[in-house]
């Protein structure tokens, strides 16, 4: 793979949940694709089946119609168990409450997940000691998740995605359940990931960390409306979408 | 009161009325049952009591001599006599097929409340006819006697009833045709009570043909033991010297005691052992189901209370205190008192209908339902009052350190040995999935823990148990009866032909006499020796060895207990002829009992050594046949020698009515084993949906996932099992060693070893496959919903 190839191409992805009394139309025709090494802001209302596409993405849940290939792999017909492999290669998923094992140090965390990755007990620790460290949370390392603050905890849910250098970071509102400096915390690491050639598809309600990011992506209604380049502060929209009235996004 | 309070206890009982009604009903159940429990364990303990009391048992009982009408007459006036009454006796040939003697009691002027039999068939004879008889349960058993039998009782003379054991030919006194109007019930129909009873008519008629007096009284007890022992020793002393200046009477002699019996005093050693077991397995279930129950509710209680602890915290801000907050829960937890007073005083009125358990229920004095109402009356308001303390314990548990930072330990990290992620995984969930801010606290996963090795421990012991019982019974000799027939009379001449019958496989002459335990205490106990006529007739040995010449002796088990008397300590007898001895202890056996005497009674000597002690021992004999000829042999003897197939002595009887409820008891255990495992089995997967969720995310396929829930709540679950084990091996060789001495048999335990192994992978695996399901579902929940991340 080279670094020029899609790290991620979804096409015409729908799923629509059947709970209560109607039919719930979450994602109703998605495509996009995400190179390898961009950082891509996912931004619209609530309920405009942001997280849906994000679970889709990781092989949480199938979708109805459609295609995902990660890292070239087509994923959407995988079953259950290669689907979980290959969530330990090319996935990392960050949310917005962290989700850490309460009853796991910081390093049990992280270590965790090469260790369900098939990674020696040691060669496992020794990767999590060195991601800690890399995230500036060394002296954290033998704490409970409970005695961190939300800034650290959320760095350490990182960390843990990271655990297995994945061809793609997820994160759903990594940001949501933070204060300005947590929040600032996280984006100044997620940018820096970026920089190193990490890829990230990282949702958010916030203005000011989607601002953070190399390209901005916009759903609405289970469809994305908009895609373009982050420029300070505005979205520089490209002429094919202009002209286009489908989804752009194209490769 | 805050009015605060009230508003929150408001809004608690919108949010969970129904949830509390539900755990109320639970409180209800479990509070029921352990009332139902106490309704069942009284009336079973205290069926023999209350027979005591509603047959006006007498406090002491004496044979009197029939020749020596000052002794009787005497009797009222002996001290600590406050009540009286001396009957006639006599003893009479059952005519019929077999040998079957009854000795029959009757007598004027027998005050309302002593010796009162209650009538469990038929009525009482009435006063005016002298044809009708009471039967005692026992005898109408063994003569299959029923109400409205009508048999002809052939009466001994004095003469003969002084012979009784030697011998005397046909019965020379009166014939009398009597009616059975009835069958009574008394806590023991033996000694001066005989085992039937008739009327002052029939006394009046019969009186010059009597065969002995029986004297009974109720003695003024003051409740203290002391002055009580001072009371029956003044009485003993009394009685013994009513004798003094009168020739030495013709009845009174080896055959019949002296000494006499206090039966308020003495419960029956058979009672008394099996009120043991019984008392145990009501324990072991009021124990299970209080713990199961508690650790259930608590449960439940707690969940309830920790859904809410997001409301105790904006409270706290409010300003309500910790006691205003756990007020407020009380106050809505009443919702839940009213089903739970309900569902306990219904169940534990029910249980009056119960009898009381096994064997004890022969000595019920009244049938049918029975409505407790202590237990009612104090019990349900206990059952409410714990239900909503703990509401009030598990509100503050819940709310506990909503204001303050949890106090959180530095966190010592595994050692990364452990290569199977699943196992890691789970280990580590189990072993820290406590006292977490917020997270399942730990008190009750120890309380589930605590409840499945109470309960786990109380399979092991009544199974181990059960399989003691079932072997004593199973096992003759383990009681001592190590013989097929016993013979009452060993005749020289019927010894010489039955040892030469080819049938006989075995025979000896067991010579009896009693002596008086360490004579201060003017305990009487039987003293024997085996005279081996032909081949052997084992004696059951429980340790040492046998005595082997004169100056040894082998005590019963229960005489070795009760003296606390072991291998190599002297005891000193005194015997009925006045020859003193000073004896050393080689062995503890368990002797077969002759004339109905307690098992692990008497004790063992040489020949030689009894010749010593009596001039004129009473001799016994005991019969192995060839195998399969013991009825054969029984049937040529039977019609002139007084011979007994040993059949079962009554305490191992007792035992033996008891032989299903240490299973029934282990079954009923398994089952709350099994519920109680699937309960912490299935609730320690829901608690941890959410690292199930996390771990998939991180890439566990489904089935790591299942394997990391397995090992957490095999982990869960198995301390408490192994914990179990091992205590319920301990409990049953305690319970074991209690029943057998107080039966007085060997107190070694059979450990069943293959059901113990089995059982407990079963009842694991059975609680494994109904909680297979939920714990599944519980694993299947979607990712997003368990992380709520939609
Ligand atoms: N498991 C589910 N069952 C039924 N409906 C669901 C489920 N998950 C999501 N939905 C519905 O699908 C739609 C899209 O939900 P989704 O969580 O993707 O939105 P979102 O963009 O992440 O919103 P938010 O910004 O609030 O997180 C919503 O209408 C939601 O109610
Ligand atoms: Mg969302």
């Amino acid at each position: 793979m080279s670094v020029r190839d899609p790290a991620l191409v979804v096409r015409g992805l729908r799923k629509t949940y059947e709970a209560g009394t109607a039919p719930v139309r979450a994602l109703r025709g998605v495509d996009l694709t995400v190179r390898a090494g961009e950082f891509v802001a996912l931004m619209g209302p609530s309920g405009c089946g942001k997280s849906t596409l994000l679970h889709l993405l990781a092989g949480l849940d199938r979708p109805d119609e459609g295609t995902i290939a990660l890292d070239g792999t087509r994923i959407e017909d995988l079953a259950p168990q290669r689907l979980a492999r290959l969530r330990r290669r090319s996935v990392g998923l960050v949310f917005q409450f962290f989700h850490l094992i309460e009853h796991m140090s910081a390093l049990e965390n992280v270590a965790l997940a090469a260790l369900v990755a098939g990674a020696r007990p040691q060669e496992a620790t020794a990767r999590a000691r060195d991601l800690l460290d890399q995230l500036g949370l060394l002296d954290k390392a033998r704490e409970l998740p409970a005695a961190l603050s939300g800034g650290q905890r959320q760095r350490v849910a990182i960390a843990r995605a990271l655990a297995n250098r994945p061809t793609l970071l997820l994160a759903d509102e990594p940001t949501g359940a933070l204060d300005s400096d947590g929040a600032a915390e996280v984006l100044d690491l997620f940018r820096r990931l970026h920089a190193l050639g990490q890829t990230i598809l990282m949702v958010t309600h916030s203005r000011e960390v989607a601002d953070g990011a190399q390209r901005l992506v916009r759903m609405r209604d289970g469809r994305i409306l908009l895609d373009g380049e982050v420029t300070s502060g505005s979205i520089e929209v490209p002429a094919e979408l202009r002209a286009a009235s489908g989804p752009w996004a194209r490769p | 009161m805050n009015p605060g309070i009230l508003a929150v206890a408001r809004a608690e009982l919108r949010a969970g009325g129904r949830a509390l009604v539900v755990l109320g009903l639970l409180a209800g159940v479990v509070g029921g049952l352990l009332l139902g429990a106490t309704v069942v364990g009284d009336r079973t303990a205290s069926a023999y009591s209350r027979l005591v009391q509603d047959t006006g048992l007498d406090d002491a009982r004496a044979y009197l001599p029939a020749d020596l009408p000052e002794v009787t007459a005497g009797f009222a006036g002996l001290p600590g006599v406050e009540e009286s009454w001396t009957a006639y006796a006599w003893i009479a040939q059952i005519e019929g097929p077999t040998l079957q003697y009854t000795a029959v009691v009757a007598g004027p002027e027998r005050p309302d409340d002593l010796v009162d039999p209650v009538i469990v068939a038929g009525r009482a004879p009435r006063v005016e006819a002298a044809d009708e008889l009471l039967v005692g349960e026992p005898l109408a058993a063994a003569a299959g006697l029923r109400v409205g039998d009508r048999i002809t009782l052939r009466m001994l003379t004095l003469r003969q009833v002084a012979r009784f054991d030697v011998g005397f030919g046909t019965p020379e006194g009166a014939t009398r045709r009597m009616t059975v109007v009835g069958i009574g019930r008394m806590p023991s129909w033996t000694g001066p009570l005989g085992d039937s009873m008739s009327t002052p008519a029939f006394a009046a008629q019969n009186a010059g043909a009597a065969g002995g007096r029986s004297g009974f009284a109720r003695l003024a007890y003051t409740g203290d033991p002391v002055a009580d022992a001072q009371l029956r020793d003044d009485f003993v002393a009394a009685l013994a010297a009513s004798y003094v200046g009168h020739p030495r009477p013709l009845l009174v002699g080896n055959y019949v005691p002296e000494v006499p019996v206090f039966p308020t005093t003495e419960t029956d050693p058979a009672v008394a052992a099996s009120e043991r077991v019984l008392r145990l397995g009501l324990w072991g279930f009021a124990l299970v189901v209080a713990l199961g129950g508690t650790a259930v509710l608590g449960q439940g209680l707690m969940r309830h209370h920790l859904r809410g602890g997001a409301d105790q915290r904006v409270e706290n801000a409010l300003g309500l205190t910790a006691a205003e907050r756990a007020g407020a829960r009380v106050l809505a937890a009443l919702a839940g008192a009213l089903p739970a007073a309900a569902v306990a005083g219904g169940i534990t009125l029910a249980a009056g209908l119960l009898e009381p358990i096994g064997s004890q229920a022969r000595f019920e004095p009244e049938g049918g339902f029975r409505a407790d109402w202590p237990v009612v009356l104090l019990g349900v308001p206990a059952v409410v009052l714990v239900f909503l303390a703990a509401a009030a314990a598990t509100a503050a548990w819940a709310g506990r350190g909503v204001a303050t930072l949890p106090v959180l330990t530095r966190h010592r990290s595994v050692r990364w040995a452990v290569r199977w992620p699943a196992l890691f995984v789970g280990l580590r969930l189990a072993l820290r999935g406590r006292a977490l801010p917020g997270g399942a606290s730990g008190l009750p996963t120890l309380a589930a823990g605590a409840g499945i090795a109470v309960t786990v421990a109380g399979i092991v012991a009544s199974t181990m148990l059960g399989a003691s019982l079932q072997r004593l019974v199973d096992t003759p000799a383990r009681y001592g009866f190590t013989s097929d027939l016993t013979i009452a009379d060993a005749r020289d001449s019927e010894m010489r032909a039955l040892a030469a019958d080819s049938r006989v496989a075995a025979l000896a002459e067991v010579e009896t006499g009693r002596v008086t335990l360490d004579p201060s205490r003017s305990r009487q106990v039987d003293a024997y020796a085996h005279v081996a006529i032909k081949g052997d007739v084992p004696i059951s040995l429980v340790s040492g060895t046998l005595p082997t010449g004169p100056g040894q002796v082998a005590l019963g088990a229960r005489v070795a207990a009760r003296e606390e008397k072991g291998i190599g300590d002297t005891v000193d007898v005194l015997s009925s002829d006045g020859v003193p001895a000073r004896l050393v202890v080689t062995g503890v056996v368990v002797p077969q009992p002759e004339r109905g005497a307690p098992l692990g009674e008497g004790l063992l000597v040489t020949p030689d050594q009894l010749g010593q002690l009596f001039r004129q021992p009473l001799a016994s004999a005991h019969l192995v046949a060839e195998p399969g000829q013991a009825a054969s042999v029984y049937a040529d003897i039977a019609d002139r020698l007084e011979v007994h197939l040993p059949g079962m002595p009554p305490e191992i009887d007792t035992l033996a009515g008891l032989l299903r409820l240490p299973e029934i008891l282990a079954l009923v255990l398994a089952a709350v084993a099994v519920a109680g495992l699937v309960h912490t089995l299935v609730g320690a997967v829901r608690r941890h949906t959410r690292d199930a969720a996390v771990l998939a995310v991180l890439g566990a396929t489904p089935g790591q996932v299942r394997a990391a829930l397995g090992v957490l709540a095999g982990t869960t679950v198995l301390p408490g099992v192994v914990g179990g084990v091992l205590l319920g091996l301990g409990a049953g060789r305690v319970l074991w060693w209690q029943v057998a001495s107080e039966t007085g048999v060997a107190p070694d335990v059979a450990v069943p070893i293959w059901p113990i192994i089995l059982i407990v992978p079963a009842v694991l695996a059975g609680a494994a496959i109904l909680g297979a399901l939920p714990a599944l579902r519980l694993a299947r929940t979607p990712v997003a919903r368990s992380l709520h991340t939609a």
